[in-house]
């Protein structure tokens, strides 16, 4: 078997750019391996890398191809790891007749990645056979005492479910948090990023602009002329929903909501093992989710991914 | 969001933005104002906000010094460099 990866280069390979495909960190070099990668080489697998098509992940106002789901689609590789806060990476793979794996939040350390939305963040899978796209989580997944979220279990085995498995596609009047969800995510994922993206600044590595007179210009033109115009927007949001007068209404009732559909979301799936499902509730409440190639997303309880295997590799009909 | 009020969180976050990039958005952040007021009429009374979906709670290491990176390579990177420190702009007058 060809155990040729390509990660997407928010997953750290020492000495290889790690870009986040963005112009802020030009130069910018991995100083560690991510443990997802060393997990990967310990395992015997050969990596590749290349940048994300959109700057941190991030969600672009008009759709860009995803480099992972390019490379898999095209046949550059098998499957394909990339950084994966949305959940909406799956949307794409699908057109492309793609599986992609988002495993439990937690299970696969966050070591070495280049972070975007922390509450948020794993690594995805892109893959055209799922059994593949498992094989390969049950490499990545384990207890890394350098993640502070990382579960405690040291490995992971999966296997498709045998005994029968029963879903629900959920809709409005079982979930009428469902509207909000966008609303939601949005208010946490800006937030979240907009602290997270602090740290460039021009200072310690990446891009620096020139012509600045004074620190302060310094980080003016450096941020402005480093980020994308996506990523600008999602900056803005961001420190306007963290803001003063703001902050209650908007960032911390987000956060409030956000419990409810975790919740809510649990109480289904004590009773289903699987629900079908769009794509923000898996990064929102921190399930597993297998998005299939003719766009359904599944997500099982946390941990219980193999529930999700069993669905997708039978075809469940919901 | 109006253009001002654009400008005061571009200053939160280090931005300085040319005018055609503040108007795109600006509109965009009052789009998505008009959606957020879909969070108005929920009610959350009593309800803890989730702050992450992790059940862990004081995760803890032992309190060892480690070296974690040579200091060569953590100045690999660096833009500029003074020797052994990171070149910045004049800060004190």
């Amino acid at each position: 078997m060809n155990k040729t990866i390509l990660m997407e280069d928010s997953i750290m390979q020492k000495g290889l750019p790690a870009t986040a495909g963005s112009k802020i960190l030009q130069g910018f070099r991995a100083p560690i391996d991510a443990a997802v990668t060393e997990r990967l080489r310990a395992a015997g697998y050969t990596l590749r890398s290349a940048p994300p098509a959109v700057e941190f992940s991030c969600i672009p106002h008009s759709p860009v191809p995803s480099t992972a789901v390019k490379a898999v689609a095209e046949g550059q590789s098998n499957a394909a790891l990339f950084l994966d806060f949305s959940g909406m990476t799956g949307d794409q793979a699908a057109l492309e007749g793609l599986f992609t794996i988002r495993p439990t939040y937690g299970t696969v350390s966050r070591y070495g990645l280049v972070p975007s939305v922390c509450s948020m963040d794993t690594v995805g899978i892109v893959c055209k056979d799922l059994k593949l796209g498992f094989e390969l989580l049950a490499v990545i997944a384990g207890h890394d005492s350098r993640d502070g979220v990382s579960e405690p279990e040291m490995s992971y085995a999966y296997a498709p479910s045998e005994r029968e498995i029963k879903g629900l596609a959920l809709s409005r009047d079982k979930l009428p948090l469902l509207d909000v969800a966008g609303e939601v995510f949005s208010i946490l994922a800006c937030a979240e990023l907009s602290g997270n993206l602090g740290r460039y600044d021009g200072i310690k590595f990446g891009y620096r602009a020139s012509g600045f007179k004074g620190l302060d210009d310094l980080y003016l033109k450096t941020r402005t002329e480093g980020f994308s115009l996506d990523t600008k927007l999602t900056l803005v949001v961001g420190a306007m929903v963290l803001s003063e007068g703001v902050y209650e209404k908007r960032y911390h009732k987000a956060m409030q909501i956000r419990r409810m559909l975790r919740d809510q979301t649990d109480e289904l799936l004590a009773e289903y093992d699987v629900l079908s499902v769009p794509a923000l509730i898996a990064p929102l409440c921190g399930l597993p989710s297998v998005t299939k190639p003719d766009g359904t997303r599944l997500v099982a309880m946390r941990k219980n991914e193999n529930a999700l295997f069993a669905a997708a590799e039978r075809g469940i009909a919901l | 969001m109006t253009e001002q009020e654009c400008r005061i969180f571009e200053t939160m976050v280090k931005l300085s933005l040319p005018p055609e990039e503040r108007k795109w958005i600006t509109e965009r952040v009052s789009s998505l104002e008009e959606r957020f007021t879909a969070l108005d009429d929920i009610r959350t009374d009593g309800v803890l906000p989730l702050v992450t979906v992790s059940d862990l709670t004081n995760v803890l290491r032992e309190d060892v010094t480690e070296k974690l990176l040579p200091r060569e390579e953590i100045l690999e990177g660096a833009p500029e460099l003074y020797g052994d420190y990171f070149q910045v702009p004049r800060t004190v007058e």
